[in-house]
């Protein structure tokens, strides 16, 4: 009797402590999130319980729990479905960092994949994230979809052996060797630079990402969500996000790619993408 | 009393699963017509492939079990565990061995020569057959346990060897285990979904099985697409599990 | 036709010990011995299904120790019959012919149907049939085969003992018309007597007599087979003198006089040994007869009870306990009841003589085979 009365306050004790934020982070800003986290905590006691993972994952997640007090993709694109949705109060939406969508290969490179083309070629296997639920695969999509004629993105797409759950899946199936090539956000090749190299695609680059954070409408707790809100957003969170060689500043990124694309915007899947 | 009481907790759990599947009904709507396709693609993976990694397992566990079940042999005991690794293993992690030995030297020079299951449709009756051949070995051992030996013995004396006796006397007897197992081992397969996202992936119209559809579904919140995969889901595996049932009986 | 020679085996706790015997062609052998003695273990050995330690089985000069069992046209029936149960009969009694893939013998295999009487079961299955239809299917199961060797497994112990009787005589009458050799594992009594004509008495994993039946039965070699044989009348006693052909014995109810057979034949005076004799060879002797009669004794009658047709007395002689059956009739003519003095005679020739075995196991081991 003692013992189930105290598994039950533990269970309240948690679920009701009113300080804890619950958090929905696209999987690519995990590394400096968790410090970003670990740091908050020590200055305020506050906790944050982080879920990471694809973006469009996680606002299925939200939609279909009707939980979290913060969303924070890898992409505007689901940043703006998510408003669609009512699953982020609009008009209070922090810009954070920039991605920069590239190909990566392994480390030894077996198939010798030294441009975007060397992708058409038979037998390449390639692994793309899954441009329904994660931000990379969207571009990657886009980037198949507009900078090819038919013939060619015919081949790429039959050489496309899997769609990874996440952008972190992504990177793990070039790291295993299952995939001879995939789409990545350019910041992975820099995390493991000795398994991981990547091509350079400027010239296909249509848009660059950035990620942001919003507060949840589900959210109980809407100050303690607006102030961690706002210390993702601040001066110590971008020197977090620079150290992991995630770029908080336009004209950088700019500068990286040697050209000037829009940062956002969002692209729609082809009705037909799946079946062609 | 007790009686009463326990067939009421019965009823109850029954009851509960009843209520759990029939609230599906109020999420069913008609399906988009690529989620219709795509429904039907999943369906018709699922049910192939389960049939041949089932197939594939009852020929590999029919000689296996009967062996565990007749003959003493070294390493017999340490066998007889490893069968039932996969039952306590998650399937997430026989998958990810899978993924492993792949990306080792044996493994990367086979990928090389194009034998590689990694996020093939080949990959699914592979994730399949490392779940069910355990329990396929179990049971039909548990078939062949119930065999008397003597029918054997009979049949060698009258002059049958050891692989007409097994032929036309030992399988015959196990027949209604060995089929219960066939048909328990087909709702698994059909069921398996830890092992077959590690090893063969989720594409859509590729490696999309019924477990893999309902995942992706919810990864984009497609409810209806989700619910329609969970009934058909339940409808096979309801299907198989009553059939195995009766052929016991 | 078939010799076991010196088999041995050991699996655990169980010992064979140095198994040997003869079967002759034509013959019904039959081993004798409780649960326990090894006598499934060596049909097993014999068929096949297990091998022996070291030893010999010798079947037309060949050794036969690591043939197969489907090389060896040795057929085995269990205990229960085993009928395949997933076949009808007569796809039972093919079943050899098929496996083998020898053609049918018609005019045999007709032959063993109306000899059997199981034309009407033929296509019935194993489960519809009766005990005795099941025994009478299988023997022409193993018989369609024609085999060197019929090995039996308490065949007939399951069934009710009239059913048994009847079956164990067309066994008989059958094994005589086909001449077939028949190796039969019994722990029965009655079913050993009626159907076998040697006998081998298994203790433990041994071997402890072999004989024709009669002999077994009137003259057990050892305390074990006695007992085996229901026999309580065993004494102590001492041979006073041996003559050529009779022997006379110091015992409890004085000094006795023995009919002498081969088997006694080192034995000399002075020497310890147990003797006995069956409660149904013990004679009462009426009163009005008067004449001396040879081991005649004297005792009272402690107690009287009735066991099915016959009447057990317990006659109490000085310090020792006799006890006697009478078949009924005969009790009725008596006249006898509790506390009568009665006079008894033990019949010279019932008498039977174990030698003590001496301490040295190894000798006791060739007397006995000797």
């Amino acid at each position: 009797m003692r013992i189930t009365s105290i598994v039950f306050l533990m269970f309240f004790a948690v679920s009701s402590y009113a300080k804890t934020l619950l958090i929905y982070v696209g999987v690519t800003s995990k590394p400096p999130v968790q410090k970003l986290i670990a740091i908050y905590h020590k200055r305020t006691g506050s906790e944050i319980n982080a879920v990471y993972g694809g973006s469009g994952t996680l606002l299925s997640q939200m939609i279909l729990t009707k939980k979290g007090d913060i969303y924070m993709p890898a992409s505007p694109d689901f940043m703006k479905l998510a408003e669609r949705e009512s699953v982020v109060f609009k008009g209070n939406i922090k810009k954070i960092a920039y991605l920069v969508p590239s190909l990566i290969v392994p480390r030894d490179n077996p198939k010798n994949i030294h441009s975007y083309k060397d992708l058409a070629k038979p037998g390449i296997k390639i692994v793309i994230a899954n441009p329904e639920t994660v931000p990379i695969g969207v571009y990657t999509a886009e980037i198949i979809d507009k900078s090819l004629n038919k013939t060619e993105r015919l081949k790429i797409r039959e050489n496309i052996i899997n769609y990874a759950g996440s952008a972190a899946k992504t990177a793990a199936a070039v790291i295993l060797h299952q995939a001879d090539a995939a789409f990545e956000w350019k910041v992975y090749s820099y995390w493991r630079p000795e398994l991981i190299k990547a091509i350079n695609i400027n010239k296909f680059i249509r848009r660059i990402s950035y990620i942001s954070a919003g507060i949840s409408s589900f959210t109980k707790n809407r100050k303690e969500a607006l102030r961690f809100l706002n210390f993702l957003s601040s001066e110590t969170s971008k020197k977090m996000f620079e150290r992991y060689h995630i770029m908080t500043n336009l004209h950088e990124v700019y500068k990286s790619i040697n050209k000037k694309v829009i940062a956002g915007g969002s692209y729609k899947l082809p009705e037909n993408w799946l079946t062609e | 009393m007790f009686k009463k009481l326990s067939i009421l907790s019965i009823l109850i759990v029954a009851a509960l699963y009843l209520l759990l599947f029939s609230s599906l009904l109020f999420f069913l709507n008609e399906p988009t017509r690529v989620d219709g396709n795509r429904i039907a693609y999943s369906i018709f993976l699922s049910v192939s492939t389960a049939a041949v990694s089932t197939i594939f397992s009852m020929i590999v566990a029919l000689p296996s079990a009967y062996a565990l079940s007749r003959y003493n042999f070294f390493g017999k005991t340490i066998v007889d565990a490893l069968l039932e690794l996969p039952l306590v293993v998650s399937p997430l992690a026989l998958g990810a061995i899978v993924l492993l030995f792949f990306d080792n030297p044996i493994g990367k020079w086979l990928a090389a020569h194009g034998i590689t299951p990694i996020f093939q449709i080949s990959g699914i009756i592979v994730a399949q057959f490392i779940t069910i051949v355990g329990v396929a070995i179990r049971m039909i051992k548990q078939a062949f346990d119930s065999v008397p030996r003597y029918y054997e013995n009979v049949a060698r004396s009258l002059g049958a060897n050891s692989f007409q006796s097994f032929r036309t006397v030992v399988i015959p007897l196990a027949k209604k285990g060995i089929l219960a197992s066939f048909m328990v081992c087909f709702a698994k397969s059909i069921g398996e979904f830890g092992a077959t996202l590690m090893i063969a992936g989720s594409m859509p119209f590729k490696t999309e099985t019924i477990p893999i559809g309902i995942f992706l579904s919810l990864s984009t919140a497609n409810i209806s697409r989700a619910v329609w995969l969970i009934i058909i889901l339940i409808l096979i595996g309801l299907t198989s599990l009553i059939a195995s049932r009766y052929i016991i009986r | 036709m078939i010799e076991l020679n010196k088999i041995t085996l050991k699996r655990g706790d169980f010992v064979l010990n140095q198994i040997s015997f003869n079967i002759k062609k034509g013959e019904i052998y039959l081993l004798l011995g409780d649960s326990g003695s090894g006598k499934t273990t060596i049909l097993e050995l014999i068929s096949g299904f297990i091998k022996p330690d070291s030893g010999k089985i010798i079947m037309n000069d060949n050794d036969i120790v690591r043939l197969s069992p489907d090389k060896r046209n040795i057929t085995y029936l269990p205990q229960n019959m085993s009928l395949f149960p997933h076949l009808s009969i007569v796809n039972n009694i093919l079943y050899g012919i098929k496996m083998q893939g020898i053609s049918l013998d018609r005019h045999y295999y007709d032959m063993l149907i109306s000899r059997l009487e199981i034309a009407d079961i033929l296509e019935d299955y194993p489960e519809h049939i009766s005990g005795g239809q099941t025994q009478r299917a299988a023997l022409a199961r193993a018989m369609i085969v024609k085999p060197k060797l019929l090995l039996l497994d308490e065949p007939f112990s399951a069934l009710h003992p009239s059913l048994r009787y009847e079956l164990e005589d067309l066994l008989k009458s059958i094994a005589q018309e086909f001449n077939l050799t028949i190796l039969a594992v019994s722990h029965d009594i009655d079913e050993a007597l009626h159907l076998s004509d040697v006998i081998s008495f298994l203790h433990n994993g041994e071997i402890i007599q072999t004989a024709k039946r009669n002999e077994i039965y009137f003259r057990p070699r050892t305390a074990e087979v006695a007992k085996f044989f229901g026999i309580k009348n065993l004494f102590d006693g001492k041979i006073t003198n041996a003559d050529e052909d009779r022997l006379k014995i110091e015992t409890v109810f004085g000094s006795i006089n023995v009919r002498r057979t081969y088997r006694e034949k080192g034995i000399q005076t002075e020497e310890n040994i147990v003797w006995g004799i069956h409660s149904d060879e013990v004679r009462i002797i009426r009163k009005e007869h008067k004449e001396v009669r040879l081991n005649r004794i004297s005792g009272t009658i402690s107690r009287v009870f009735p066991r099915g047709q016959h009447w057990n007395i317990s006659l109490l002689c000085g310090a020792a306990m006799l006890n006697i059956t009478i078949p009924d009739f005969i009790y009725k003519r008596l006249h006898i009841s509790k506390k009568d003095k009665i006079n008894i005679e033990l019949p010279e020739e019932r008498i039977f003589i174990i030698m003590r075995p001496p301490a040295n196991k190894q000798i006791y081991r060739k007397l006995k085979l000797g």
